[in-house]
């Protein structure tokens, strides 16, 4: 996924051919919503982006790979169907970071439930609040925390990422809460 | 013989009220296109269009008819048109986003047939970068119906409301960028009401029958208008201002820098989210080495 966007970012034009815009999806362009994760409006979005994907999709893929699997197929899945419901018609979305958030959730949980050290735990319940505050503080307010320079009549979209949040939350659930030896997480003692 | 000359002093009255009273129609009217491009005047074509937001937006009624003592310039008076341009620019407002302030500009100000040099002086005059015209037509119907016997009796005339008022009201908004002439995009809304009214208030009816009319027409303008700027918005990020053939549109903020038409939505991982990011793969891979050292 990393590298698709990494190449949606490289070839001119086809960011404007995959985003996600309301409209070319009514008409019967049903791919935008997922596609549209993998645009970005800049160079240095998609570095954060994808460098975020890749970092936190990697860890995680070797920690948990059925949580890491199954977190990326139901967090694009979910914010692709969220998208008709939080941008406005003829406002376009580009954006991976519901699908980072997603996994960043999902590594949380499993570093804090997964029988981690206690400062790995803590960290994690950490990261979970300060990301938790964040998506509620941005939604309340409607302004971005330290989002960086977007270009302008750009503006975040929190929603994207309390959706992947979420969903991630409820795959790690489903998935047996990170137990080892349910299939989730590599029983201790197994090579990485 | 007294009797007599009363009898036919009250059927003179009545008749001279029905007189008063005949079936008819009264079309009023004012049009954007004749004060934008009056008779004999050159049309200079539209220019490509350059919009930088904030916009500043001026409202209008176009010049209306003749203004003679049968046929008044306006149906409304001045203070019904401001307020009902009040009310538009209400709505315009909530588009913070482009919109940067609405100027409501008196009719005196609008010259009939002052084409786009009137409008060049109003944006000099008001710092206006685009107008909202708004032009309209309301036809008034007037039919007397059988309940009018009932004049005859001269009381009835006061009392019997034998006179049927229908107004239809068509009300339309076209909004022009000043400086390139392009019309950007155009909405209308329109309300259709019957009345009835004795003879004596047929004319009190008409009027108010007719200010009703704007205000519903107004209403269904002011919702046709959020569905045409959203579409304008649409178009807007294809680059042209109404299709394929129409002059081309870009968008800049203040600084000049290109805006998204239309705005647009990022998901976007921020500085917290890879301090998060970054504290997590750090316990993580403190984890796997205390892990691999118990081991």
């Amino acid at each position: 996924m990393t590298l698709a966007g990494a190449v949606v970012a490289a070839v001119p034009g086809a960011a404007t051919a995959l985003e996600y815009r309301w409209e070319p999806v009514a008409a019967g362009d049903l791919w935008r919503p997922f596609t549209g994760q993998l645009t970005h409006w800049s160079a240095r979005m998609a570095i954060l982006d994808l460098g975020a994907l890749l970092l936190l999709g990697a860890w995680l893929e070797m920690s948990a790979p059925r949580l890491a699997r199954w977190t990326m197929l139901a967090g694009s899945g979910a914010v692709a169907l969220a998208l008709p419901l939080v941008m406005a018609p003829g406002a376009a979305y580009r954006g991976a970071s519901g699908i980072a958030t997603a996994l960043m959730v999902a590594l949380a949980l499993h570093l804090a439930c997964g029988g981690s050290s206690p400062l790995a735990r803590a960290v994690a319940w950490a990261a979970l609040v300060l990301l938790a505050a964040k998506i509620a503080a941005e939604i309340l307010t409607g302004r971005a925390l330290a989002a960086g320079p977007l270009p302008a009549g750009v503006s975040v979209v929190p929603q994207v990422h309390l959706v992947g949040g979420a969903v991630a939350a409820a795959t790690f659930w489903l998935l047996g809460r990170g137990r080892p030896g349910k299939g989730l997480t590599a029983p201790p003692g197994t090579p990485p | 013989m007294r009797s007599l000359a009363l009898l036919l002093a009250a059927v003179a009255a009545s008749t001279l009220t029905l007189a008063c009273a005949v079936p008819g129609s009264q079309v009023l009217r004012s049009n954007s296109l004749e004060y934008l491009y009056p008779e004999g005047a050159e049309p200079a074509p539209a220019q490509d269009v350059t919009l930088q937001i904030p916009v500043r937006v001026g409202l209008a009624f176009a010049p209306g008819g003749t203004g003679t003592a049968w046929t008044p310039p306006h149906p409304i008076s001045e203070d019904q048109r401001v307020a009902l341009l009040e009310r538009i620019g209400a709505a315009f407002r909530q588009q913070q986003d482009i919109i940067g302030g609405i100027e409501v500009i008196p009719s005196t100000y609008l010259t009939p047939g002052g084409g786009f040099e009137n409008l060049d002086r109003l944006r000099a005059a008001f710092g206006v970068d685009l107008m909202v015209l708004l032009s309209y037509e309301q036809t008034r119907f007037s039919d007397t119906t059988g309940a009018s016997l009932a004049y005859w009796t001269v009381l009835g005339a006061y009392l019997v409301k034998g006179e049927k008022n229908e107004t239809r009201t068509i009300l339309e908004a076209v909004v022009y960028d000043i400086t390139s002439r392009a019309l950007l995009f155009r909405a209308s809304g329109s309300s259709a009401s019957t009345a009835r009214a004795t003879p004596i208030g047929v004319g009190r009816v008409a009027r108010e029958e007719g200010a009703a009319g704007f205000e519903t027409a107004t209403d269904e303008l002011i919702a046709s208008l959020q569905v045409a700027l959203d579409a304008f918005k649409e178009q807007a990020s294809q680059g042209t201002v109404r299709g394929v053939g129409t002059p081309a549109l870009s968008v800049v903020d203040a600084s000049g820098a290109a805006v998204q038409p239309g705005g647009g939505g990022a998901g976007s991982v921020g500085a917290l989210e890879l301090v998060a990011a970054g504290l997590l793969v750090m316990a993580a891979a403190a984890g796997r080495r205390r892990n691999r050292a118990a081991r």
